[in-house]
């Protein structure tokens, strides 16, 4: 069972934490989380934290992407944070770290600067990691 | 049409004169008509395509579980056919089909609604029916008719106990209930059946022909069905080649799959149809301005028209394509598009092995997407297998594994041969992990 937290840490921020895989079963209502979070206070920052997700694959892949594209329609943004090797493996073979920065904390997504994604260089050395 | 059912047939359709004879022939007899439905019940029973297959576990479940919840010795799925009954899942009996003149089920089937006999030994209609005169002694039995696609009724859930007892409303209504999820598997099953043979009709008929070059192919699928696609066009001397995977797989990637092989066909057809010219201000591609070159330009776009087309739903179903589309030339020059794909390898004659890599976006991420063709060569000797990430799953998952792939290749001449031995990999694994899809190539001069 994948379950969804989501915190509000500061004003113009949301934070979904996932704890479980993010899979072809669970992909829905995890989009699902997002898009509520997006309804909610549009034009926000959305962090997704992926620290308790074991693994994900391509459909948990399709709704982070969705939520991505709702986010920023909606004038807001969507980061992904804490995310493990595996996870981050998935995004870069499909080149999806490019669009997807993986940030090391919850604390970096939310912040401006600080220290910027985990590969800020992945989008052009995708290639040479995979 | 043969000779006779054309004769046959125009004499039906004759006109008739409205004579008060003439007037009865039309009108069709209560005989006739339960001919018609029976013929009709039976087209629906033979087209669920259950009779003489084996016993099923998606079958087998449910009429356990009627036993248990019942607590009776027999339950059943029972199809009823022309002359017998065929016992498609049984427990507390062996499976052993019978006359229909002595099934209970077949006079279940002959209304609507659940047929309970509380006591066969003192009900007329049974009580000198041989499975109750004889083994198993049959004295309770509750049936619900079973409804193929189109209401027919082509069999029954029944349950059955040696001693008589009683069977109330509630009892009843839970048996039709399982009823009618016997009823779901024969959609379930039929539905899937007909996804499969379509998909199996949009495969590409047979592999590509391209002198001094041996291709092969395979594709499976978790479910059947697959989310990946591969398929060509030859024309004007090249090949165009292209291997997909969208996110996901069963029916809904498929479908997705298609919409994109739809797209990609139109576009390489009007490719080498001419229609689509390469306006040379198009930087994409280097080199002259021949014939050959424009047609190549041209493919370079093919994908950004097509991913274009598809990207509207891509979008609205938060699903992605990766993709990878090559056009092979008879000299071995090849122009590559990747979208976010990156699963090709060129295992080189001389000893080399290079993996296509790519830093470009699945289809589905951006509308606005353009993707920047790129330059290879297959030498003589050279070798490239496309494939879609669960081949991965066959070894470590990881990229780390394309070395136990150049084996494979450098292990035998013809592309075939690698292709058996990827299928050989995953019989005796016994699953397909995820959908695998493999193109592979070899210029031989």
């Amino acid at each position: 069972m994948t379950d969804y937290t989501i915190s509000h840490p500061s004003p113009g921020a949301a934070v979904i934490a996932v704890t479980g895989t993010l899979n072809v079963v669970s992909a829905r209502g995890f989009r699902e989380a997002i898009g509520d979070a997006v309804d909610r206070a549009p034009g926000q920052r959305v962090v997704v934290d992926l620290a308790g997700v074991p693994t994900i694959d391509s459909s948990g892949l399709g709704a982070l992407i969705g939520g991505l594209k709702a986010a920023r329609a909606a004038g807001g943004d969507l980061r992904i944070a804490a995310a493990n090797q595996q996870v981050i493996t998935v995004l870069e073979l499909t080149n999806l770290n490019r669009v997807l920065q993986p940030y090391p904390s919850v604390a970096d997504g939310l912040g401006d600067a600080a220290g910027g994604p985990v590969a800020a260089e992945s989008a052009t050395a995708a290639g040479s990691a995979r | 049409m043969s000779a006779d059912r054309a004769t046959r047939h125009t004499g039906l359709i004759h006109p008739v004169s409205p004579t008060d004879g003439d007037v009865r022939a039309l009108v069709r007899t209560g005989a006739e008509r339960a001919d018609a439905d029976e013929a009709a019940r039976l087209q629906a029973l033979h087209a669920l395509q259950l009779l003489d297959t084996e016993p099923e576990e998606r079958f087998d479940r449910i009429t356990r579980l009627a036993q248990k919840l019942f607590d009776v010795p027999i339950a059943r799925v029972d199809l009823i056919d022309a002359t017998r009954q065929f016992v498609k899942s049984s427990q507390g009996l062996p499976v052993e089909h019978s006359a229909r003149q002595d099934s209970f089920c077949d006079v279940t089937i002959r209304s609507e609604g659940a047929l309970v006999v509380p006591d066969a030994g003192r009900d007329h209609r049974f009580r000198d029916n041989p499975f109750v005169s004889a083994h198993p002694n049959v004295r309770f039995y509750a049936g619900t008719p079973l409804h193929a696609d189109g209401g027919h009724r082509v069999g029954a859930l029944c349950i059955v106990d040696t001693r008589a007892r009683t069977f109330d409303e509630a009892q009843t209504e839970l048996l039709n209930d399982l009823g009618r999820w016997v009823e779901q598997e024969f959609v379930a099953r039929e539905e899937h059946r007909r996804t499969l043979a379509m998909q199996t009709v949009l495969q590409p008929a047979g592999l590509p022909v391209l002198p001094g070059f041996a291709f092969a192919a395979t594709s499976m699928a978790v479910t059947g069905v697959s989310g990946d696609l591969w398929d060509w066009r030859a024309r004007s001397g090249s090949v165009n080649l292209m291997i997909a995977d969208a996110m996901g797989h069963g029916a809904a990637a498929a479908i997705m799959a298609t919409n994109l092989r739809a797209s990609m066909r139109t576009m390489m057809n009007l490719v080498e149809a001419g229609a689509v010219h390469w306006d040379r201000s198009d930087s994409a591609v280097p080199g002259g301005s021949t014939p050959a070159r424009q047609v190549d330009g041209a493919f370079a776009k093919v994908l950004t028209v097509a991913a274009g087309t598809v990207a509207e739903y891509l979008d609205r179903s938060d699903m992605f394509i990766t993709l990878f589309a090559t056009r092979i030339n008879p000299d071995g020059t090849m122009l590559s598009v990747d979208a976010g794909h990156g699963l090709t390898v060129i295992v080189r004659a001389d000893g080399g092995c290079e993996h296509l890599v790519t830093t470009e976006l699945p289809i589905g991420i951006n509308p606005d997407l353009v993707w920047t063709p790129r330059e290879h060569v297959l030498h003589p000797g050279d070798a490239m297998i496309m494939f879609t990430d669960g081949l991965l799953d066959l070894f470590d998952g990881t990229l780390a594994s394309l070395p136990e792939l150049e084996r494979i290749v450098r292990s035998a001449d013809h592309p075939q041969d690698w292709i058996d031995a990827i299928t050989r990999r995953v019989q005796t694994r016994g699953a397909v992990p995820d959908d695998i899809t493999v193109v592979a190539v070899r210029r031989d001069r």
